[in-house]
């Protein structure tokens, strides 16, 4: 319990002393002001242009945002668009009878073509590039080709694993653009 | 069966207008008005925000006039609490009251000048109205302090405001919306948006600290 003092009844609650807060009040002259100050104020804030950094800004993030969306558009159209239509071509190429046709000429016009790579390497090495490409195109439609092409490619393989390390590595590299699709644009 | 239907339709019809548009019979709160007015504003009367002003101004530049305890930052504050509301406007929908949306934006506003503002301090008080602080309390206190009543009241001033300053913030602001301007548990929760629970919580505690601060003064 608080120990009384001999001044304790004529002190006040904290309620009472806060009453005192609630009195300071500003006059009318006071309140003039503020409402001109305010309607000028907000005449501003209506008016009121932006920055020239805010202006930059805004131009830049409108150009930004316009390149991003074109760009995304792109994107969706080549992944969309351009990529199957790649990927149809090169099934396309090998199934349609021109090219059916132009790889069974190539076999039965020249059907010494990947004999003569396997026999003579080192006379030349452009034979042995065109072999590879030819053995690879028949390699992707192997599922439909007869039992001779398989076994062409079996043996061509295995030649230019053997004898041509440098005709190996282009060889692979064709065959995983071919796969991806992008090889003709980056042939 | 046409009859029952079309009673039934009347009937909901009604249910809905009830529900969208206030009672004719009710008395028109004060919320209803704010918003009527609110309304006009939305619509393009700009003109019909200076009721608005008007109305609340007093009371807003008292809440950031004593959580401030500088007069012309209070004004500076009011004004921006005004041009803020009066900027958002166009986006009060009235799921709260006018009045806890536009005391929200000026705490706010005073809460985030005031933690930039640091530790600077500048006080400047206003003037006190002698007539509206309660002559009885004054002649107690004349009488405790054996003093006059100018110097105490002048003395009160101070004390009281420097008291408030050492408050923190969370609880300067509960205990200026509940003791000065006598807003209810449930209204500061919404503006502070914190629970009633929170806001008793604060209270309790600011009122303690200012107890200690004004020990001098308080019985």
């Amino acid at each position: 319990m608080e120990k009384p003092t001999k001044d304790s009844g004529n002190k006040v609650s904290l309620e009472e002393l806060l009453q005192f807060k609630r009195a300071e009040r500003p006059d009318n002259t006071f309140w003039n002001q503020f409402d001109s100050e305010l309607h000028e104020r907000m005449m501003q804030t209506l008016v009121k242009k932006d920055s020239w950094f805010t202006q930059i800004s805004r131009a830049f993030t409108a150009k930004l945002t316009q390149a991003v969306a074109i760009g995304a558009a792109a994107a969706v159209f080549a992944i969309l668009i351009i990529r199957p239509a790649f990927v149809s071509t090169g099934d396309h190429r090998l199934n349609t009878p021109t090219a059916i046709a132009s790889v069974a000429g190539n076999s039965i016009e020249n059907p010494g073509l990947l004999e003569m790579t396997t026999e003579d390497l080192a006379d030349s090495q452009l034979i042995i590039a065109e072999a590879n490409y030819e053995i690879e195109g028949l390699t992707a439609s192997s599922a439909h080709s007869s039992d001779v092409v398989t076994q062409d490619f079996g043996l061509d393989r295995i030649e230019v694993a053997s004898y041509d390390s440098d005709a190996y590595s282009a060889d692979m590299a064709f065959t995983g653009f071919a796969t991806a699709g992008i090889a003709s644009l980056v042939y | 069966m046409c009859k029952t239907a079309f009673y039934y339709v009347m009937s909901l019809s009604g249910s809905i207008t009830k529900s969208i548009y206030p009672a004719q019979d009710k008395p028109v709160s004060d919320r209803d008005l704010d918003w009527s007015v609110v309304q006009k504003v939305q619509a393009g009367n700009v003109g019909a925000f200076d009721q608005l002003v008007q109305k609340y101004r007093e009371q807003i530049f008292a809440v950031i006039y004593n959580m401030t305890s500088n007069r012309e930052d209070a004004s500076d504050l009011a004004q921006e609490t005004f041009i803020k509301a009066f900027q958002a406007i166009g986006r009060f929908q009235g799921k709260s009251s006018f009045f806890t949306w536009i005391y929200r934006i000026a705490v706010n506003t005073t809460v985030t000048f005031i933690k930039k503002r640091n530790r600077r301090r500048f006080i400047s008080y206003e003037n006190i109205d002698e007539e509206a602080s309660g002559a009885e309390i004054l002649e107690r206190l004349t009488a405790s302090n054996r003093s006059d009543k100018g110097a105490l009241v002048s003395e009160l001033q101070e004390k009281l405001n420097d008291a408030l300053q050492k408050l923190s913030l969370k609880h300067r602001t509960v205990v200026i919306l509940h003791e000065i301007e006598g807003l209810e548990h449930t209204e500061i929760a919404e503006i502070t948006q914190t629970s009633t629970g929170t806001v008793r919580s604060r209270l309790h505690y600011a009122k303690r600290q200012l107890q200690s601060y004004l020990q001098d003064y308080i019985s």
